[in-house]
């Protein structure tokens, strides 16, 4: 197997792993978003 | 006494505002820098003598394993925080670090098993560096469980404070783990006390992956941390006046 398999395959997971991080926080902030829009304030 | 301007930030309001105007300055910053430490690690720094093209693997595995390892102090340094002095935001950026360090962690054993196989002949050994970093992955995991499963938010948060607390302890064996055992992995890449010996252009990629890895960190653990801000303060007037402002 080339070198090149390696070195790809290393990049590759972390521009993936780079990629779905932001993602599932900018999903978690509008799934936080929706809930808090149906919350009663209690302040 | 007057209270420092800095405790102001411990508001998770202020924090919330405050992370949301740095945040885009820092994936910006990632991204261009990332882009500058590929172009060097890739373009300008050579062939190395005995490893070829793979040791480029390195520009990855080194920034990775140094995040895995400084995000878990930092983690356990907010969880306790939070759990002595009652800091609720100090608790919300300790549940924000820890996927982030988790994903730098399995990172660095990812590559660093792509780089063993052509070196070394083999994925994995059960050194002690490699085990010790196989650790601070469960710690990670075993954090983000832990609090999950409580559904008491600041029990949760006093648990995983605990965790985190006596987790601290792997992080100097998984530095210090090449000097104190015979260990295939080899010895740090650089020193405090002697001058590096790998050629300046490589050494340059290394800083610049690194300093895109850091600037990637914050950003990517801000924005969990605004979400996680809103989750446990959805029921303050703050909350609500900042839904109506962003469904306006």
């Amino acid at each position: 197997m080339s070198h090149g398999f390696y070195v790809w395959a290393a990049y590759g997971m972390a521009a993936l792993l780079m990629m779905i991080e932001p993602w599932l926080a900018l999903r978690r902030r509008r799934r936080a978003l929706r809930e808090a829009a149906h919350a009663e304030v209690l302040e | 006494m007057t209270t420092p301007r800095l405790f102001n930030f411990a508001a998770p309001s202020r924090f919330h505002a405050l992370a949301g105007r740095i945040t885009p300055w820092l994936w910006a910053a990632a991204l261009l820098v990332g882009a500058a430490g590929l172009y060097v690690g890739f373009v300008v720094a050579p062939s190395d003598a005995t490893q070829g093209e793979v040791y480029r693997i390195l520009f990855i595995h080194v920034p990775a394993a140094w995040m895995g390892m400084l995000l878990y102090l930092a983690m356990a340094f907010w969880a306790v925080v939070g759990w002595a002095w009652n800091v609720r935001l100090a608790s919300m950026l300790a549940r924000a670090i820890a996927p982030t360090g988790a994903m730098f962690t399995a990172l660095s054993l990812w590559s660093g098993a792509l780089w063993g196989q052509p070196t070394w002949g083999t994925w994995w050994v059960w050194d002690a560096r490699l085990t010790s970093a196989l650790l601070l992955l469960f710690l990670y995991l075993g954090f983000i469980a832990l609090v999950e499963a409580i559904d008491d938010a600041r029990r949760a948060d006093r648990a995983g404070a605990l965790l985190a607390l006596v987790g601290t302890v792997n992080v100097p064996v998984i530095y210090f783990s090449v000097r104190w055992w015979n260990t295939l992995h080899q010895g740090a890449s650089l020193s405090a006390t002697t001058a590096p010996t790998m050629a300046g252009s490589m050494l340059a990629a290394l800083g610049l992956m690194t300093l895109a890895c850091w600037a990637y960190a914050f950003a990517a653990v801000f924005s969990r941390a605004r979400a996680i801000v809103i989750e446990r303060e959805r029921h303050t007037a703050w909350v609500a006046a900042l839904v109506r402002g962003e469904a306006a």
